[in-house]
């Protein structure tokens, strides 16, 4: 009887059941993944272009003060300030320049030596 | 059923293959988009690095209307921050045109201020074009040299005068392109980003102009024009070893920042562009060419003819009788009729070969467009006079920039340079990509025969010459002064209405440069219009000036013997 009944029982397959779960498993997590991994890539994306608009506006802001500086230190600029009053300039009179020159000729004795201060030498 | 099968069936096929070009095309231009990004133009500096041309940022604002949700709105928010065609602007949206220029040359702040408010209502459809716009920080200071920017056929900005449409291949660089997809929002894929080529940017244009100097011309032109009141005046610095245009500049002028303000006449660059009779500056061509074919020394004695000279058929007179000069003094004096005698000498064809050899008849190959080249008949049109009216500067027409450089030649020992107004090409980092050396024409004169000359125009500046009042304290100077009279377009000469000229150099010796000073018709001439008594003191005041800003030692000492050098500290204050 032991004998019949086990010859009428169907048996589970753990094998092919374990295979397809696996083969699913596999195929649902690289979908998952890709979707993921794609997903993180237009996040990547979004970054990116959200930093390069940044890095532009800063740049641009740099350039646009930049030129600012330039025009506000322009001679046009400055000699308007001068005419204005905002600052003063006096011309140094002739008379009030001393000019000093290094005499050409010099002996070979008024050569300049080489000096040490270190102790011992 | 079947039929109604076969018919969606042989649709569906008709649009995947026959058609599939034509759809695909029609997808892409709604999604992938050539952008352009920009070159940045070189900019323009002096030869110390001072900034002449630069580029301030701005933003050109573009609308694509295809992703405009509300139309309305956006056009309120635009009209608001800009000044735009509201009619037009709405028409276009409604059209859904894929780009539409809504305004150009956006200041930075503008275009971040519309940025925002267009954010806070969440508003799509509008992009910013970064761009530049082009400043030249010192006005109308040099403005005929660097000239300025306009669009072109292709909606392009090329130069069209000076500098920036000399240089403007080198200048201008080359656009990148950036190859892009956009989703349906309207918001750039970053992933799907296609062919990219980083744009390059233009290269820096160094010229041998030195501001200091520039401003020196510019104040002392500005200071003559108010008190002379010509029609027009000009100067032209040049250092002769080299031929570098050290300033240039015109009256009247016009701001390059505003080019659309400027009058036609105002827009003429005359150191290059103007066509005057030299008038006796002219002299030292057949006095040096005299000299140099041995025809004569200064110490030969030329007769006068007591100021009235008869020669085909018509008389030459000088302004004072004279006797007999040394041909030294001929030139001192400015004797019209010693001139002439040394040209008749001389002979026409050879005279005319001198004349050609200075660089008159020529563009000068300084390079700056418009230059023009002037009028020197050739010998076969020559009437029977031409050889004692052309050496005193008349039946010939030059630029002012001609004239400094052929009295160049004799301050630079009978060498004629080419002038030359760009230094060298450099990168963004200061790296010089093509330096531009000073270019040696030909031999004029020889060292004997230009120092002959020198000699002379010394003495001009000197007691009992016409220039005295081109003298500089504590710098012997050189020069030769011109008044001619103005040709009239019917023929003949004006009455009453001159050209006046100084050409000279400074220091006498070892010259730091030479220069003309160009007073056209004075209105306000109360001493005389001559061109000793005009033009020589513009050389003057600018020579007193460019002395102290070059640092050269006065040949008088000017040191006292115990200087107060508590006193030598200069004072520049600021409140």
């Amino acid at each position: 009887m032991s004998k019949n009944r086990r010859k009428n029982g169907n048996s589970i397959e753990i094998s092919t059941f374990a295979k397809w779960g696996v083969i699913f498993t596999v195929i649902a997590v690289i979908g998952v993944s890709y979707v993921s991994m794609k997903n993180r890539l237009h996040q990547y994306g979004e970054q990116r272009r959200t930093l390069e608009r940044e890095l532009t506006v800063l740049r641009e802001t740099n350039r646009a003060m930049a030129s600012q500086i330039v025009i506000l230190c322009s001679r046009d600029a400055l000699q308007q300030k001068l005419d204005s009053g905002f600052i003063q300039m006096i011309p140094i009179p002739d008379d009030r320049i001393v000019r000093l020159e290094m005499n050409p000729q010099r002996s070979p004795s008024a050569e300049l030596q080489a000096v040490s201060n270190q102790m011992g030498f | 059923m079947a039929v109604i099968f076969s018919a969606f069936s042989f649709r569906l096929v008709h649009i995947q293959l026959t058609d599939h070009e034509k759809y695909a095309t029609k997808a892409a231009e709604k999604h992938v988009r050539q952008q352009i990004i920009y070159a940045r133009r070189g900019a323009i500096l002096d030869t110390k690095g001072e900034v002449l041309a630069d580029n301030e940022p701005v933003r050109n604002i573009v609308i694509d209307a295809t992703h405009v949700t509300e139309p309305s709105v956006l056009v309120d928010i635009l009209s608001s921050k800009l000044d735009i065609n509201v009619p037009q602007l709405t028409a276009d949206i409604a059209a859904e045109k894929p780009y539409i220029r809504v305004q150009r040359n956006v200041n930075e702040l503008v275009a971040l201020d519309l940025q925002n408010a267009l954010s806070e209502r969440d508003l799509r459809g509008v992009y910013y074009e970064t761009g530049t716009k082009r400043i030249y920080p010192n006005s109308a200071m040099l403005g005929h040299t660097l000239g300025y920017l306009a669009l072109n056929d292709e909606d392009e900005y090329v130069g069209v005068e000076g500098i920036e449409r000399m240089m403007d291949e080198q200048l201008r660089g080359e656009h990148g392109h950036r190859r892009i997809e956009r989703d349906r929002t309207g918001r750039e894929l970053v992933i799907y980003r296609g062919q990219h080529k980083d744009p390059r940017d233009g290269y820096n244009i160094r010229l041998t102009i030195e501001m200091g100097l520039q401003q020196i011309v510019e104040s002392e032109l500005d200071a003559a024009m108010e008190k002379y009141q010509p029609e027009n005046a000009s100067v032209i610095l040049m250092r002769p070893r080299t031929g570098e245009i050290l300033a240039i500049a015109s009256r009247p002028h016009y701001d390059p920042n505003h080019p659309s303000e400027a009058t036609n006449d105002s827009r003429i660059n005359r150191a290059i562009m103007s066509l005057v009779e030299p008038g006796s500056t002219f002299k030292i061509v057949p006095t040096g060419a005299a000299f140099n074919e041995s025809l004569v020394t200064p110490e030969t004695m030329i007769f006068c003819e007591n100021g009235r000279f008869q020669y085909g058929g018509r008389s030459l007179k000088d302004h004072r009788p004279y006797g007999s000069l040394s041909v030294h003094n001929i030139l001192v004096k400015s004797s019209n009729i010693g001139t002439a005698k040394l040209a008749i000498q001389m002979g026409d064809q050879k005279f005319y070969e001198y004349i050609r050899r200075f660089g008159f008849g020529e563009k000068t190959g300084l390079g700056l467009p418009g230059e023009i080249a002037g009028i020197l008949h050739p010998v076969h049109r020559w009437s029977g006079i031409s050889i004692t009216r052309i050496p005193m500067g008349h039946e010939i027409g030059t630029t002012p920039i001609q004239m400094v450089n052929a009295l160049s030649v004799i301050a630079n020992g009978g060498l004629l340079m080419r002038p030359q107004i760009v230094h060298s090409i450099t990168d963004a980092s200061g790296q010089t990509i093509k330096p531009f050396a000073p270019e040696q024409m030909r031999r004029v004169l020889s060292r004997d025969a230009a120092r002959a000359v020198h000699s002379a125009l010394v003495d001009v500046t000197q007691p009992g010459g016409t220039a005295t009042r081109a003298q500089v304290p504590g710098f012997p100077s050189a020069g030769k002064t011109g008044t001619a009279q103005k040709p009239s377009p019917t023929g003949g000469y004006m009455q009453g209405k001159y050209v006046l000229t100084f050409v000279g150099y400074l220091p006498a010796e070892n010259p730091a440069y030479a220069a003309v000073v160009l007073v056209d018709n004075p209105s306000n001439a109360t001493e005389g219009a001559y061109g000793g008594l005009i033009a020589a003191p513009i050389f003057a005041e600018i020579g007193k000036r460019a002395m102290r800003y070059l640092d050269l030692r006065p040949a008088e000492s000017a040191i006292p013997d115990e200087p107060e050098i508590r006193k030598a500290i200069p004072v520049l204050s600021a409140r």
